[in-house]
C-alpha cells in the first residue's frame, strides 16, 4: 500500500467527506483550523492548557455535528462558535466567570495614551490590558463573530452590559494599539447594528 | 493602521491564527481521540452482540433443562434413562435447531467482536 495522502479541497468539501465518515478529511480540517481555535480560546482568557483541552473537545463535538454544517459560512467561524460555547460552559461550571461592571486591574499604558511601538500590532499583548469581562466580550464579538445579543444571551447578562464591556474594551485596545481616534463611536454603532 | 477602520483592523487581527509550533501534534491528538472514540464504539457494539447472543443461548439451554427437570420430578427416577436419552437429543441438529442457531449467532457475534478488536489493534 502507498502512503496515504491527506484529503485536499475546500473546507466545505472536506466537511461533506467528514459527514460521510471520512475521519482523515476531518483531520485535515483540524490541521487547517486548529491554531485559529486555540488562539481564539486564549484570547477569550483561557490558559494555554485549558485552551488546548477545550479546542480538542470543540473539534470532537464538531465531528459529531458535522452534518449540521452545510457551508453557509466559513468552517472556521462555525467551529469557533462551538469552541466559544464550550469554553463559556466550562468557566460557568467552574464559577470562574465574573462579569462585573467595574473595570478590573489594567495594564499600564504609555504617557501619550498609546503603548510601546513593539506592542502596536500585537493583539494578544493588547488584550492583556482589558478586564476579563471586556476581553471576553470583545473576543466573542470580534473573534468568534457573535453579535452583542448572542453574547448577552449566552453570558446571561443584560445586552447593555455587553455593549459597555465591548465599548470599554475597544477604547482600551485602540489606545493600546495606537489606533486613530474618532472611530470608537462608529465601531460601536456598527457592532450594535450587527447585534 | 492609521487609515484603516479600527473595527475592521481588529476583526482582521482576530482572523489571523497565531502560529503554534505544536500545531501538527495538536491535530494528531484530535484525530487520535476521534479514532479511539470510534474504536471504542465499535468494540461496544460487538460486545453487546456477544452478550446478547450468550444471553439468548443461556435462556434456551436453561429452558431445556427446566423442562427436563420438571419431567423428571413428575415421572420419577425411573425416567432418568429417558432423560439422558432426550438430553443427548438436545445436541443433535434434528431436535434442537433453535439452540444451535442461537449458539451460531453468539459465535458470529464473538467473531465480529474479535475481528474488530484485531482491526483496531
Amino acid at each position: 500500500m502507498g502512503i496515504e495522502r491527506p484529503p485536499t479541497g475546500h473546507d466545505v468539501e472536506l466537511a461533506a467527506l467528514a459527514a460521510a465518515g471520512d475521519r482523515r478529511a476531518f483531520g485535515e480540517l483540524v490541521r487547517r483550523h486548529g491554531s485559529a481555535v486555540r488562539g481564539l480560546l486564549r484570547r477569550l482568557g483561557a490558559d494555554p492548557a485549558t485552551a488546548d483541552d477545550v479546542a480538542q473537545d470543540a473539534f470532537l463535538v464538531g465531528y459529531e455535528q458535522i452534518a449540521e454544517y452545510r457551508g453557509e459560512g466559513a468552517f472556521a467561524g462555525w467551529i469557533k462558535k462551538i469552541a466559544a460555547r464550550l469554553y463559556l460552559r466550562k468557566v460557568k461550571r467552574e464559577a470562574r466567570l465574573v462579569l462585573t461592571e467595574t473595570p478590573e486591574e489594567e495594564a499600564p499604558v504609555g504617557p501619550d495614551g498609546s503603548a510601546a511601538t513593539a506592542d502596536r500590532l500585537d493583539l494578544d499583548e493588547a488584550l492583556k490590558s482589558l478586564s476579563k469581562a471586556e476581553r471576553l466580550c470583545v473576543s466573542l464579538c470580534y473573534g468568534a463573530d457573535w453579535s452583542h445579543a448572542e453574547a448577552a444571551e449566552v453570558l446571561n447578562i443584560p445586552l447593555g452590559t455587553v455593549k459597555s464591556h465591548v465599548k470599554r474594551g475597544l477604547d482600551k485596545l485602540r489606545a493600546r494599539m495606537a489606533a486613530p481616534s474618532g472611530s470608537a463611536s462608529n465601531d460601536s454603532a456598527r457592532r450594535e447594528s450587527h447585534g | 493602521m492609521a487609515d484603516l477602520d479600527f473595527e475592521t483592523q481588529l476583526a482582521r487581527l482576530y482572523g489571523q491564527a497565531p502560529a503554534f509550533r505544536d500545531a501538527e501534534l495538536f491535530a494528531q491528538q484530535v484525530t487520535d481521540r476521534l479514532d479511539r472514540g470510534w474504536a471504542l464504539r465499535r468494540v461496544l457494539i460487538g460486545a453487546t452482540g456477544v452478550v446478547a447472543g450468550v444471553a439468548a443461548a443461556a435462556q434456551l439451554v436453561s429452558a431445556r433443562f427446566s423442562t427436563e427437570f420438571s419431567e423428571m420430578s413428575h415421572e420419577g427416577a425411573q425416567q432418568l434413562g429417558k432423560l439422558t436419552q432426550r438430553y443427548d437429543q438436545l445436541f443433535t441438529l434434528g431436535g434442537s435447531e433453535t439452540l444451535w442457531l442461537a449458539v451460531a449467532l453468539a459465535g458470529l457475534a464473538l467473531a465480529f467482536a474479535v475481528t474488530r478488536l484485531m482491526d483496531e489493534v
